[in-house]
């Protein structure tokens, strides 16, 4: 394997995608359809007059998303391989549009999303997904070029300073931490060396320390993370309504429909921390319920990855595997108060197109990798 | 395959990595639902308090000497959760003391019903509340909603109750001064949230109670203890003379101040819906009668002050009988000539027309306007009306005659002792009143103490030389003998007129019998009017009404301390100066005798009566007067003790 690559099997229709992962992925997102319509019904009706209008968009980029799923899970993945370093430039190509004027859509100091007319287009969702596309096909390629971690590490590396750059000008601190963490897991999986990884992982750490240092309302959110007692009506206040919002759901809930926090004491319910509100509503049994999927959705994708017969299948599927459970661990490590807070989506069932569609064109590959799996 | 091994390693590594982190979200969720989670959905719950009330604890009504005739209290209601209380037999046994009920009550509220919401105890005190919660049942809850957070009381019942009014169950005014001066007594309302619990029932927050405005406290110019008198008299006439109803009215002449308002039949304000609509009518402003002869003073004072008549002139009274405007007037005594003094003490209607006539109508309308008549006289009680006194131009010749001695014209009890006030008051009418101050929590004061005059409606002399003539009537040989009170010089009229039934006609045998005046004569210090209506076993107004007049006098002067001429022979009414209790043992003949106890305050008296197995009934306040046995007497098991209380007097 290491070698030269392999003569790919062909994918017969006759090859069923891991019912699993399907399963796990229809739960969170019916999941995501009910707590959006449940948390979007009020402010929907007070920004737009119309309590269903957020949740029918919602609905919209489900089905665009599933279409997408669906499409990429009957392409190959070695046209993927072939298609990654093209998907990349353009996917940077979108990454910079935010920061340009006239183009840019800029919500809460962020500018992170494209305008398209109706609709808004998140870049730093799709680089999430086209980063993973091509780092899995530049270190699948290890040992082509010569023994050694040279090459590897200096794509990789430069590749996450310019995403990186890119996305704190937004800024956008949450996608920035998840993609480092990212090209380090895939790094780490690929087989590089320890040292390599140390090295590597000191050098990012100093950087986010200095990221952290010089945009005060990031020092802001550490120290309330510190100390979440101490101010509770300003840094503090969203991780406070989050603590309460969940922990009053106790084992079984308020009751579908009858968060109490959702109209306005919790800052975005319907997005960031829905988590909570699915906390309150149906209580650790329901809380456990989505982390049990992702937990799930992890098993079943390191499951293709290990058992994939190909170099590139094999690191893409662990890539994208970790780009999703991570993000959702991560957003319920701040949704709990385990992290500080930073904005970042769970995938398919917080409110938001562009998260929801690459999050289904993830699980799309995984899916058509799942489909090459051949017995041993 | 040592590649492959290795990199399922490696995705074993990072796996483990995620499991552990979900691991501790895990046991964060755990901690923050299962252990800390009744804490945060308490904070829930003072979050979500997005609607808000205006709320304010309603001021007091005192009397014009400061005794509560109405006060709002500070309370909290108790129930029984619908979901969480389970039942158990001790419970009812640790909450029937607290809440002061009966223990197989409170077991019967406890045991019923389960699964339903159930209340244990309206509108109980902070204290209770607190003792109840305190006791730890689960599934007992405190309720801080509007209906529930405060309760209007009225220490005196039944007293007054016309003229306080009253509230709902939410303390929202209903009727009388509390209606009426609503704005005051609310008191400036302060928003407070309202949040709701899981049942989406309505609930305040203490902290927010904490900081709600009490309103301000209403002085009334009502004295209780003349309150007090005059209804328990107008009671005992209603009695002896199998009334159907009446009222009394008294006024301080030289300030308008209403010092009694009374209303028979009537309802105790702490429980109107025990009553009947007619009950609650404060029959004093809202009921019209005719005044029959108590109008003939005021005919002869405008007559008097207008100089058509003087009072030298006679007029004769065609021996009872005479036919004006085509129909018969009678006297009920026939009388020849007579002086107009003697109109008056003799009570002539036929001399009264003659004079109403010289007079004409339009000067005998202006006249009795100015003495208040026809217009509400502004006393501030809702559904005050306005009587009846039609324009002059409308009056036929027989009209005329009538009104001249009060018939074919309406007035209220206020009325008509506004009328007599003014004639007290040297000829000048004071706007009556029923409030004397307003003063708000903080001590400002929102209504100042201020008597309003409405304007003079005689001269002084005509007043003066009226106020003679009505001294004559309650002389012997007058009509009104009966309202003559030892010691004082009285001035007042009897009237007795028939009632107008449903179809505008009079009834046989329903007759208003009325008497007003005032006293002492020389300065007068009351005024005041009885109306007793349908009077069955008599109904003169020099016998029914009279002595009502006579006895609230009587009553009246010796608790205004108002000096008589001669003390009255047969029983005095001083009573010793305040005396101090001597200790049970010193007492003759130990605790099986009666103990003297005149002089002594009510509760010196009780605590003499302490350890004596009897039944005790106290009347008036103030300072025991008169017992029942006399002192020395045995006492046997429950002996009935009777007490009469009067306040202190100089001797």
């Amino acid at each position: 394997m290491a070698t030269a690559k392999r003569k790919r099997v062909s994918v017969r229709a006759s090859d069923r995608p891991d019912p699993w992962m399907i399963a796990a992925v229809g739960l969170l997102v019916v999941a995501g359809l009910l707590f959006v319509l449940d948390t979007t019904y009020f402010f929907s009706r007070q920004t737009y007059g119309d309590s269903y209008r957020m949740f029918i968009k919602h609905v919209v980029s489900v089905v665009l998303g599933g279409a997408l799923m669906f499409g990429l899970s009957r392409c190959r993945s070695d046209l993927l391989e072939r298609a990654a370093p093209w998907l990349l430039m353009g996917s940077l190509l979108l990454l910079c549009l935010p920061l340009m004027p006239g183009v840019g859509n800029c919500t809460h100091g962020a500018c992170r999303w494209i305008a398209l007319g109706p609709v808004n287009l998140q870049p730093g969702e799709l680089v999430k997904w086209t980063f993973v596309v091509f780092a899995a096909a530049v270190l699948a390629a290890h040992g082509a070029h010569g023994p050694g971690w040279k090459r590897e590490v200096a794509i990789v590396g430069l590749l996450l300073a310019v995403i990186t750059t890119l996305l704190m000008r937004q800024p956008d601190f949450g996608t920035t931490v998840l993609i480092g963490g990212l090209g380090m897991g895939m790094l780490l999986i690929a087989g590089l060396p320890a040292a390599w990884l140390v090295a590597m992982g000191t050098a990012g750490a100093a950087a986010a320390a200095a990221a952290i240092a010089l945009e005060p309302y990031r020092v802001r959110r550490v120290l309330a993370f510190l100390s979440p007692d101490a101010d509770p009506l300003g840094s503090n206040w969203q991780l406070n309504k989050s603590l309460i919002t969940f922990g009053s759901g106790r084992w079984t809930g308020v009751g579908l429909g009858s968060s109490r926090l959702k109209t306005g004491w919790l800052p975005e319910a319907h997005t960031d921390f829905i988590f909570s509100v699915v906390g309150e509503e149906t209580g650790i049994l329901g809380a456990g319920v989505l982390l049990l999927c992702f937990c799930l959705l992890a098993q079943r994708g390191f499951r293709i990855a290990y058992r994939h017969p190909d170099r590139y299948g094999q690191l893409l599927a662990a890539g994208l595997t970790m780009a999703l459970t991570m993000q959702a661990l991560l957003n319920m490590g701040v949704v709990l108060g385990l992290l500080p807070t930073k904005g970042m989506a769970l995938p398919f069932v917080s409110y938001g197109g562009s998260s929801m569609l690459f999050s289904l064109a993830c699980v799309g590959v995984l899916m058509s990798l799942s489909r090459e799996l051949r017995e041993r | 395959m040592t590649d492959r091994s290795r990199f399922g390693r490696r995705l074993a590594f990072v796996g483990s990595c995620l499991g552990i982190f979900a691991l501790a979200l895990l046991a964060r969720m755990f901690t923050l639902t299962a252990l800390e989670g009744e804490h945060r959905a308490d904070k829930a719950q003072r979050l979500t308090c997005s609607e808000t009330a205006l709320v304010s604890f309603r001021g007091r009504v005192v009397d014009r000497n400061g005794a509560t005739l109405a006060a709002s209290l500070s309370t909290r209601s108790i129930s029984r959760s619908s979901t969480k209380y389970r039942y158990d037999p001790s419970h009812a046994a640790l909450l029937a003391p607290v809440l002061g009920l009966e223990r197989g009550r409170v077991d019967g509220l406890l045991k019923g019903k389960p699964g339903r919401f159930q209340w244990l105890a309206r509108r109980v005190s902070l204290d209770v509340a607190a003792a109840a919660s305190r006791l730890g049942i689960v599934g007992l809850e405190v309720h801080t909603s509007q209906s529930e957070i405060q309760r209007r009381i009225y220490p005196q019942g039944r007293l007054a109750s016309h003229v306080v009014g009253h509230t709902n169950s939410y303390s929202v005014a209903m009727e009388g001064v509390e209606l009426e001066f609503d704005e005051y007594i609310k008191g400036k309302p302060v928003s407070v949230r309202v949040c709701r619990d899981i049942h989406k029932r309505p609930f305040y927050n203490e902290s927010d109670l904490a900081g709600v405005n009490w309103g301000d406290t209403v002085q009334l110019t009502l004295d209780s203890n003349l309150q007090s008198i005059a209804a328990r008299e107008l009671a005992a006439s209603l009695e002896e003379f199998d009334a159907q109803s009446g009222s009394v009215v008294i006024v301080e002449p030289s300030t308008g101040n209403v010092l009694a308002m009374v209303s028979l039949p009537d309802y105790d304000s702490n429980s109107p819906w025990l009553s009947d609509p007619a009950e609650r009518r404060n029959r004093a402003v809202t009921d019209n009668f005719e005044p029959g002869s108590t109008m003939k003073p005021f005919l002869v004072a405008a007559a008097l002050d207008s100089g058509v008549v003087s009072e030298e002139d006679s007029f004769f009274c065609e021996d009872g009988l005479w036919r004006y405007g085509g129909r018969p007037i009678h006297d009920y005594h026939p009388h020849g000539d007579l002086l107009v003094p003697e109109i008056i003490k003799y009570s002539s209607n036929i001399c009264s027309a003659k004079i109403g006539v010289e007079l004409g109508a339009e000067r005998l309308h202006d006249y009795l306007e100015r003495f208040g008549f026809g217009a509400r006289s502004g006393v501030r009680l809702p559904g005050e009306v306005r009587g009846q006194l039609a324009a002059a131009a409308s009056w036929r010749p027989v009209r005329l005659a009538n009104i001249s001695f009060g018939q074919g014209m309406g007035s209220t009890a206020l009325q008509l002792a506004v009328g007599y006030a003014t004639l007290a008051n040297g000829g000048v009418r004071m706007k009556p009143r029923l409030v004397k101050t307003v003063v708000a929590a903080d001590g400002t004061v929102k209504v100042p103490d201020e008597a309003v005059v409405e304007g003079r409606a005689v001269s002084e002399e005509v007043a003066a030389s009226v106020t003679a003539m009505l001294e004559s009537v309650v002389e012997p040989g007058g009509t009104a003998l009966r309202a003559a009170v030892d010691g004082v010089r009285v001035a007042g009229k009897t009237g007795t007129a028939q009632q107008i039934g449903e179809d505008r006609t009079y009834v046989n045998g329903w007759w208003a019998s009325v008497f007003a005046g005032y006293l002492p004569a020389d300065d007068p210090r009351l005024a005041m009017a009885v109306v007793v209506n349908r009077p069955v076993r008599n109904h003169f107004g020099g016998v029914v009404s009279a002595p009502v007049f006579r006895r609230i006098a009587e009553s009246g002067l010796d608790y205004l301390k108002i000096r008589r001429d001669q003390p009255r022979e047969e029983k005095p009414v001083m009573v010793r100066l305040r005396r101090r209790v001597r200790p049970q043992a010193e007492q003759e003949g130990g605790k099986d005798l009666m103990p003297d106890l005149e002089g002594l305050s009510m509760r010196s008296a009780m605590r003499m009566l302490d350890g004596c197995d009897c039944d005790i009934a106290a009347q008036g306040s103030g300072y025991v007067a008169d017992q029942q046995p006399a002192a020395g007497t045995r006492l046997a098991a429950a002996t009935p003790v009777w007490l009469q209380l009067l306040p202190e007097l100089q001797p």
